[in-house]
């Protein structure tokens, strides 16, 4: 049976990230631009049926849904020489295409009214599959639709899919810089409590940590959103290539989730990729040969990960995942692991068995690439909370001054009070304590200190 | 007296002792007058001769009488069945070649007579003992030792039964008497064309005439009916059908040539008798055949034996059939295959159908599952199981996968053949030709017992993720209830009693997949694609330019080519290696898994029980009622894990330390006490 996995794409970002990560898709299966299975694809032993179904006609359609508010990253797609691939019926757009005007409480809104609309998709998605383990939602959490839409879906497809794994990858806005969305912060906040609540694993992507590798990795001056997005492509087909190319490890997404993510609100995790070769952004300088050693040294420097973070002395990894694409030698493993250990490149939570669990997967066959091996790192590592840290600051300036809250007033959910910006405000900071506290070997106890102090 | 040398008795000259004892020689009666003391004793020595004489050419008569009946009579099996081990073609060579010797002992004898009588050496009519002493004065040697030679294999019927009556010729030939040396010689020389008959038949046409079993290799099918022949030797079973009986190899012949003799004409054999038609192939090229005849012929033919030489032409026609073999029947290709397909199966290497297959065994009802209604799980069921379990996975277009089946035995081989049904259930394969060249059952078997372990911790592995699944339920549940609040009341003992738990699983598996069986299965392919890209270059040269058939710079062994001889240690040489290789590597395999310690064994399946315990535990509990009684309960399962772990931990670490009775280097334990350790949360824990 496929575990088969439902795509939903929201907003912008989300959009633009999904598009990328099907062009990529199809590239690593050698499906064609419409859905045909090129000639050439013949080697087998990959898993399509995960992210694609076959419609009669032997096309090969991604299990995406494809959803905005405003119609102009959608109609760039279906201009685009992917048009064809999705299927139609999955395409949701707003009948005014306004857009969520960047407002959390906007999209959320919206969300809710054509909430029909929308789980009829759902619905006839999941009736599809022989034995669906999830969800994948693509978004940002700094917009309007992709944070209030995304909120909205995440509450309700876990009110009606209680037992289906929920994934995110969410694009955090770079907060090193003046956004043009003056109330990201408001937006982060209100989404992030939504991630945490009704998320089993959200993938953090970090705009600014993106931006960092395609200047400083990639060479590339003032990158795009469309070449940041395909960083974020790579990561997600590299994440999910254990699924595809079934070995012996990982490959369901419970799997990794479940070795990942010990307990149930620790589960932000961050990633690492190298080498970024010229095959995924244009004009990158080509990198050396690479090693198992090489690849799995670089995972864990802070310039190669995908999240600006600020470690401190007492920051540990939970847990460590790195997924290994490519020729690599079964026993180059365990030297690197040692090697690593040597030097302690890695430091551990100090109240339960931790390691760097390794996953050796297949490359596609249809893809060259310059560089024998790639390796994807995805890491539950407690500096995650200076990341959310960062963001509840910006939200107490903005909060204090009472700034651009009438955009908000204006919907229900906002009108009577604001205490849903408290709620959220208060699950965030929870769980920044809560990774804090995983620094500790207290830990072990702290859900027992709390039942018994209650 | 001349009577008396050519064996007949008379009144002269009478059996001594007398009978009813056993004649052991002929003497002159005391009674007899005109004798001096001396001359007496002369005619007396020289009678000696004319009983062993006697004795021998009786001997010679029995065999061949023998042996003539066994050629006339249809009652050979009758035959078989006496005890009588006299036989065989070995010994009526020896028998004719000591005939010769007789014959020349003959012609003395009648040559003397002629000379007495025709009075040549004449002496007024008086033949001199002295004279009759001189002329059979080396037949006082050589008849002796004959007649110790056949009084041996009388005597040691079975020890000198076969090839065996080599090893005492050559013992015979080991004197420091020139004369009686190059009599044993000769005899040695016509059994070794026997026994080069016999190779010859067996290493060019594959076909074993030995109606004595005297060879040593033998055919096990030789005392069975055609009816059981076919029911027990059917073809998957050839490397059973023919087997090497040490015993017989003479002690001048290595045992490795031996072998090798065997695989070949095992091969050939095999080949020969197959019935199902094979390509234009299937047949071994006559060219090679006449080859390696005439090289053989050629051996045969030396008056002396040259045990390097047979050795050497040993390895050229083993060479030459396996690159035959090789190219033909079953190439590099299908080899590596079949071992893919086993390591994807029997391994669990195919991730998705092995979840699949999990899956399946878990949505059996638990009920039937109870040891004490252990019959109600039949074998059919468990098959159609197995179909169930590969449909929409990769496995389902695999046509290699219709070989694999459950078998449910009586007693288990493993200790983990009952975790998935409680009753012993054994995952088999269907091997067939040409893939049984090189995996014997014995190997299956040995896949088995890993399947089993690797299929229980699978298992344990899938329901804590499924635990997983369920505690998330619950929380998110929970949250969406109590959704204004956003309180942090979420029990995580459970989770982490989980997650350590998992960390066990996942390491043990990551381990086991990945330091044991992908990195020995690289390597073991690594080899046979050497192998078989050796195979490829050598074909030209070696088997259709046959130089000087007997030429000790031919085989690879002794003049290895430059570019091949890095990889000669490495180099798996034909299927005969490859099984090597292969049960090597199984054996590799099941001290990785540790299923060759009992105590590791039995503490990792004590693991596996209480987290399946601990896992029905939480399957079963919403997080809410009975809480208290429930994280006792909990908390005790926790206990008792870390106990199995850390005993466990401290096994291996010790183990580690000093070397231990793993047999060498146990380099296995050191990536998996990384593994475990990497954090060092074990050695602080368990110090």
């Amino acid at each position: 049976m496929p575990r088969e996995l439902i795509t939903i794409q929201t907003g912008q970002c989300g959009n633009q990230i999904g598009m990328e990560f099907w062009s990529q898709l199809c590239a690593e299966h050698g499906i064609s631009k419409e859905g045909i299975l090129e000639d050439f694809a013949t080697e087998g032993g990959d898993r399509k049926d995960v992210f694609f179904y076959q419609a009669d006609d032997e096309h090969y359609i991604p299990r995406a849904l494809l959803l905005d508010l405003e119609p102009r990253v959608i109609n760039n797609i279906l201009a685009s020489p992917y048009s064809n691939l999705y299927n139609p019926e999955n395409i949701f757009l707003s009948k005014d295409g306004g857009g969520a005007g960047n407002i959390w409480a906007y999209g959320f809104s919206q969300a809710e009214k054509v909430c029909e609309d929308i789980f009829e998709m759902i619905d006839r998605e999941a009736d599809g599959s022989d034995s669906l383990e999830g969800f994948m939602l693509l978004h940002s959490i700094a917009g309007g639709t992709g944070s209030g839409m995304g909120s909205f879906l995440l509450e309700r497809l876990n009110d009606r899919y209680p037992k289906k794994l929920i994934t995110t990858y969410s694009v955090f806005p770079n907060n090193e810089e003046v956004s043009d969305v003056v109330v990201q912060p408001y937006n982060s906040i209100l989404t992030l409590r939504r991630l945490t609540n009704n998320a089993d694993c959200v993938t953090v992507l970090d705009n600014a940590a993106l931006n960092r590798i395609a200047c400083d990795r990639l060479h590339i001056q003032n990158p795009t959103f469309a070449q940041t997005n395909q960083l974020v492509s790579t990561v997600m087909s590299a994440s999910t290539t254990t699924l595809r190319y079934p070995g012996y490890m990982n490959n369901d997404l419970v799997g990794i989730i479940a070795s990942l993510i010990p307990t149930p609100k620790c589960h932000y995790l961050m990633t690492a990729y190298t080498p970024f070769t010229s095959d995924q952004v244009e004009k990158a300088k080509s990198v050396r040969k690479t090693t198992v050693l090489d690849v799995m040294r670089r995972l864990l420097q802070p310039k190669n990960k995908m999240v600006s973070t600020n470690p401190s002395k007492k920051s540990c990894y939970i847990s460590v995942l790195n997924i290994i694409q490519g020729e690599a030698d079964p026993t180059d493993v365990h030297k690197s692991l040692l090697r690593i250990r040597e030097r302690r490149l890695a430091q551990f939570i100090p109240w339960g068995p931790a390691s760097i669990q390794v996953a050796l997967t297949k490359k596609s066959p249809y893809i060259q690439t310059s560089h024998r091996v790639s390796g994807l790192m995805l890491a539950n590592h407690t500096s995650i909370a200076s990341l959310l840290k960062r963001t509840c600051d910006h939200y107490d300036r903005f909060r204090k001054r009472g700034a651009f809250l009438e955009q908000f007033k204006k919907e229900d959910m906002f009108a009577d009070n604001l205490e849903e910006f408290d709620a959220a405000r208060e699950t965030v900071q929870d769980l920044i304590n809560e990774y804090e506290s995983c620094e500790s070997n207290d830990y072990i106890n702290y859900g027992i200190s709390k039942e018994q102090s209650q | 007296m001349l009577l008396a040398l050519s064996g007949l008795s008379g009144d002269l000259f009478v059996p001594y002792p007398p009978e009813p004892e056993i004649a052991t020689t002929f003497k002159i009666p005391p009674d007899f007058p005109f004798l001096h003391e001396a001359e007496k004793s002369s005619l007396e020595r020289l009678s000696a001769l004319g009983f062993y004489y006697r004795k021998i050419a009786n001997f010679l008569d029995k065999q061949r009488g023998r042996n003539e009946n066994n050629n006339n009579s249809e009652s050979i099996e009758a035959q078989k069945g006496s005890n009588n081990t006299l036989r065989g073609s070995f010994l009526h060579a020896l028998c004719n070649a000591i005939n010769e010797v007789l014959a020349d002992f003959h012609k003395s004898i009648i040559e003397s007579e002629i000379r007495i009588l025709s009075k040549e050496d004449n002496m007024g009519g008086v033949v001199p003992i002295s004279q009759l002493v001189s002329a059979f004065n080396e037949y006082y040697i050589i008849l002796p030792h004959l007649n110790q030679l056949i009084n041996d294999i009388e005597q040691n019927s079975v020890k000198y039964f076969g090839c065996r009556i080599i090893n005492l010729v050559i013992d015979k030939c080991n004197t420091g008497v020139p004369e009686l040396r190059e009599i044993m010689l000769k005899l040695l020389h016509a059994c070794h064309e026997v026994m080069y008959k016999h190779i010859a038949s067996w290493l060019v046409y594959g076909q074993l005439v030995d109606p004595f079993g005297e060879f040593f290799i033998k055919d096990k099918t030789l005392k069975l009916n055609p009816i059981q022949i076919q029911e027990q030797f059917s073809r998957s079973k050839w490397h059973r059908r023919f087997i090497l009986d040490e015993s017989f190899i003479p002690n001048h012949i290595p045992n490795d040539v031996a072998k090798s003799i065997l695989f070949v004409g095992k091969a050939i054999a095999t080949v020969r008798n197959s019935a199902k038609p094979y390509d234009k192939h299937s047949k071994f090229p006559d060219q090679i055949a006449s080859l390696h005849l005439q090289y053989l012929l050629e051996l045969s033919s030396r008056p002396v034996f040259n045990q390097i030489e047979l050795e050497n032409i040993v390895n050229i026609i083993r060479d030459n059939v396996a690159q035959w073999l090789w190219q033909v029947v079953l190439t590099g290709d299908k080899v590596v295959e079949c071992l893919e397909t086993f390591k994807n199966y029997f391994l669990l290497g195919q991730g998705d159908f092995t979840t699949s297959l999990v899956e399946q065994f878990e949505k059996l009802p638990t009920s039937r599952l109870s040891s004490t209604r252990a019959p109600l799980i039949k074998e059919q069921e468990m098959n159609s199981l197995l179909v169930r379990a590969s449909v929409g996975t990769l496995a389902e277009k695999d046509l290699a996968f219709e070989k694999f089946r459950f078998k449910i035995s009586e007693k288990a081989t493993s200790m983990f053949d009952d975790i998935l049904v409680g009753v012993p259930l054994r995952f088999e394969y269907d091997i067939g030709w040409p893939l049984d060249l090189f995996v014997t059952s014995e190997d299956l078997s040995k896949y088995g017992d890993i399947f089993s372990f690797l299929i229980s911790l699978r298992r344990t592995h899938y329901k804590l993720q499924k635990v997983w699944t369920h505690l998330a339920t619950n929380v998110k549940m929970e949250r969406n209830y109590k959704f204004s609040k956003g309180g942090n009341n979420i029990m995580l003992m459970p989770w982490n009693v989980r997650a350590s738990m998992m960390f066990f699983v996942d390491c043990l598996w990551a381990h086991v997949q990945m330091d044991i069986i992908e990195s020995n299965f690289q390597n073991l392919v690594r080899r046979i694609t050497v192998s078989s890209a050796h195979h490829q270059k050598q074909r030209p040269s070696s088997t259709t330019e046959p130089s000087s058939p007997i030429s000790p710079t031919r085989p690879k062994s002794m003049n290895p080519k430059k570019d091949t001889h890095s990889n000669e240690s490495e180099r798996l040489r034909d299927f005969e290696d490859i099984r090597l290789g292969h049960t090597s590597y199984l054996d590799e395999l099941l001290r990785g898994c540790l299923l060759e310690s009992r105590v590791c064994t039995e503490t990792i399946r004590m693991a596996l029980k209480i987290i399946d315990k601990f896992c029905v535990l939480l399957e079963r509990w919403d997080g809410q009622r009975d809480f208290m009684e429930r994280l006792e309960q909990i908390a005790k399962h926790n206990t008792e894990f870390r106990e199995q772990v850390m005993f466990l931990f401290r096994t291996l670490s010790g183990v580690n330390k000093t070397g231990g009775d793993f047999g060498g280097p146990p380099r296995h334990l050191d990536q998996l006490l990384l593994r475990l350790d990497y954090s060092k949360w074990f050695s602080v824990w368990s110090s």
